[in-house]
């Protein structure tokens, strides 16, 4: 299968550190990437990097075998869409009219809205549980209420490829699970793809077919996600023992 | 509110605003008479003065306020900061102190255009090379830097004024303040105002972009660089062309955009045209006030917009705190 996204032996460094040396990685359509690692070992800065939003120190992205720098911004962000780590809003938008920035890549810049643009949000607004805020001001919503807005502007953006920085941030357990297996059901089919940078373990094995380990010192290890995480793995990342118990046919991780 | 209803009610709020400051002045002229003569000119001492002094002048504070809403409204997005301005900003104090490099000089005064453009551009670029542009710009941090830009230009202003000859300095002093008498030529105003009204509708969709921050519009599509660089452009354009006209008027640009986002919300296709709207008319109100209260004697307007103005801006700090 050809390769929605390619790095090719990329570097990213942080002042002079090392963070990340030469990943070799092929991303394919319906696969679900899970980016483990300690604070500060670049998962952010990857994922700012496959978005085309920093430069690599060293190597090449490709989309669809094209390089991310031949790109429009237009045409970028109907390929890769990025959830960020924060999202916070100081105007006084209506949030359905928030959502709308996700279409903002198909629109023509003076025409109107379309009534599929609608459809779209309309839907993303449903899945997000955000319908019964569609009139509030957008700088009056919690974090949690900001996240579910900025998961739904990722929907109706519709990209390819979904990069998530940390989604399950400010949400409560409740929901958390619930909407990451939303966005990963959305883009882990057909031609899409989804990256996901997370914290827990756990929640990684539950979503992800494949992980991808970085150690902060340059190195990195991938692959499938029942060959990579292990407690050995995972101790080795975290420098710290890990362990692993099974319950309901899954694993799940707990420091020691 | 209904949008019809809206529309009603800013078109009175306009005609009563046009027909008391074209009535009062050092000689009120009754309002049956205003509206007849409007109509029907016959070259009497009231119809002079309603056609060559009112309505010109009116209509020029309708200007400078639409100039001035409307930086504050590109500036506002482009710092994703409801509360930048050009004025608190120290873009304003930047082309003033070269206007009065300019007045000192004796420089001819078609070219003192570029040289407020030059001021507030100059002033503009500081601010910016100082705190950034990126996302995660500390609203203080912005705040307090122009803040400090603008004390700075003001001590550059107060030294101008100290060596200036002492015949120019009240001229000076009133053009400071910001003052409609001087009405030099609508055109070039007038001229501003609407390219720069047509710019920021033209890119309304994209402004509203980013509003969510620089990385999170790119990442939607938008090229943020050269948007940033036009509307920025723009905005500095419109400060200077406004300052040039009648001084550093304050205020006005901060709060307009903000009465009006309560009702409008903040997109731009609805905030950039009622700002310019509702700017227009808080000066002619102001201007009507500046020459009316102390009549026969005027007083510079931007006095009374900032007596408006500081309240408002301390409320809404207030009120963004909770």
């Amino acid at each position: 299968m050809k390769a929605l996204l390619q790095c090719r032996e990329i570097s990213i460094r942080a002042g002079n550190r090392e963070l990340i040396h030469q990943l070799q990685w092929r991303i394919e359509p319906q696969q679900c990437w899970g980016i483990l690692g300690p604070n500060g070992c670049g998962k952010t800065s990857l994922l700012h990097s496959l978005a085309g939003l920093r430069e690599v120190e060293e190597g090449g992205i490709f989309i669809q075998q094209q390089s991310i720098n031949s790109y429009s911004r237009r045409e970028l962000a109907q390929l890769i869409g990025l959830l960020f780590q924060h999202s916070s809003y100081d105007f006084p938008t209506r949030v359905e009219e928030l959502v709308m920035s996700g279409r903002f890549a198909h629109q023509n810049l003076l025409a109107g809205v379309s009534a599929e643009d609608r459809q779209l949000v309309h839907t993303a607004m449903q899945n997000f549980m955000i319908a019964h805020l569609a009139e509030r001001a957008a700088n009056t919503l919690s974090g949690g209420e900001m996240q579910r807005v900025a998961m739904a502007i990722l929907h109706t953006q519709s990209p390819r490829i979904a990069l998530l920085d940390e989604p399950e941030n400010h949400l409560d357990p409740g929901v958390m699970f619930k909407l990451l297996q939303l966005l990963k059901e959305f883009f882990s089919i057909e031609n899409r793809s989804c990256i996901m940078v997370l914290h827990d373990p756990s929640v990684a094995v539950r979503l992800c077919s494949h992980l991808l380990l970085l150690f902060g010192d340059g190195r990195y290890i991938k692959g499938r996600t029942m060959e990579i995480a292990t407690p050995e793995n995972l101790s080795e990342l975290y420098a710290h023992p890990m362990h692993a118990v099974n319950i309901d046919d899954g694993l799940l991780f707990y420091p020691g | 509110m209904k949008q019809p209803l809206l529309i009603l009610l800013v078109s009175v709020g306009f005609a009563a605003t046009l027909l008391l400051s074209i009535s009062y002045g050092s000689v009120s002229i009754p309002f049956a008479a205003v509206v007849e003569l409007l109509f029907n000119p016959d070259g009497t001492t009231w119809s002079r003065i309603l056609w060559e002094l009112r309505l010109p002048r009116a209509l020029f504070a309708f200007i400078i306020g639409g100039l001035l809403a409307l930086a504050g409204v590109l500036m506002q997005a482009l710092l994703r900061n409801p509360l930048a301005d050009p004025y608190i900003l120290g873009t304003s104090g930047g082309a003033a102190a070269a206007m009065l490099v300019a007045f000192l000089l004796a420089i001819p005064t078609q070219l003192h255009a570029l040289m407020a453009l030059a001021g507030a551009a100059f002033s503009t670029l500081i601010l910016l090379s100082f705190t950034g542009v990126r996302q995660g710009l500390q609203q203080q941090q912005l705040l307090l830097s122009g803040i400090i830009l603008t004390t700075g230009w003001g001590a550059l202003i107060t030294f101008l004024l100290t060596a200036a000859p002492t015949a120019q300095i009240p001229g000076m002093l009133f053009w400071l303040i910001g003052d409609l008498g001087e009405s030099s030529s609508l055109l070039l105003p007038a001229a501003t105002l609407a390219a720069g009204l047509v710019a920021a509708l033209l890119l309304a969709k994209p402004l509203d972009m980013l509003l969510l921050g620089d990385l999170q519009a790119a990442s939607l599509g938008v090229s943020v660089r050269s948007l940033r660089f036009v509307m920025l452009g723009v905005a500095v354009s419109v400060t200077a062309i406004a300052v040039t006209a009648a001084g550093p008027i304050g205020f006005v640009g901060l709060v307009t955009p903000h009465l009006v986002r309560f009702v409008t919300g903040a997109p731009h296709r609805r905030l950039v045209p009622a700002s310019v709207l509702l700017g227009g008319m808080l000066m002619m109100a102001a201007d009507l006030l500046s020459r009316t209260i102390i009549a026969p004697r005027q007083m510079p307007v931007g006095v009374f917009t900032a007596m408006i103005g500081v309240p408002i801006f301390l409320f809404l700090m207030k009120r963004r705190q909770r």
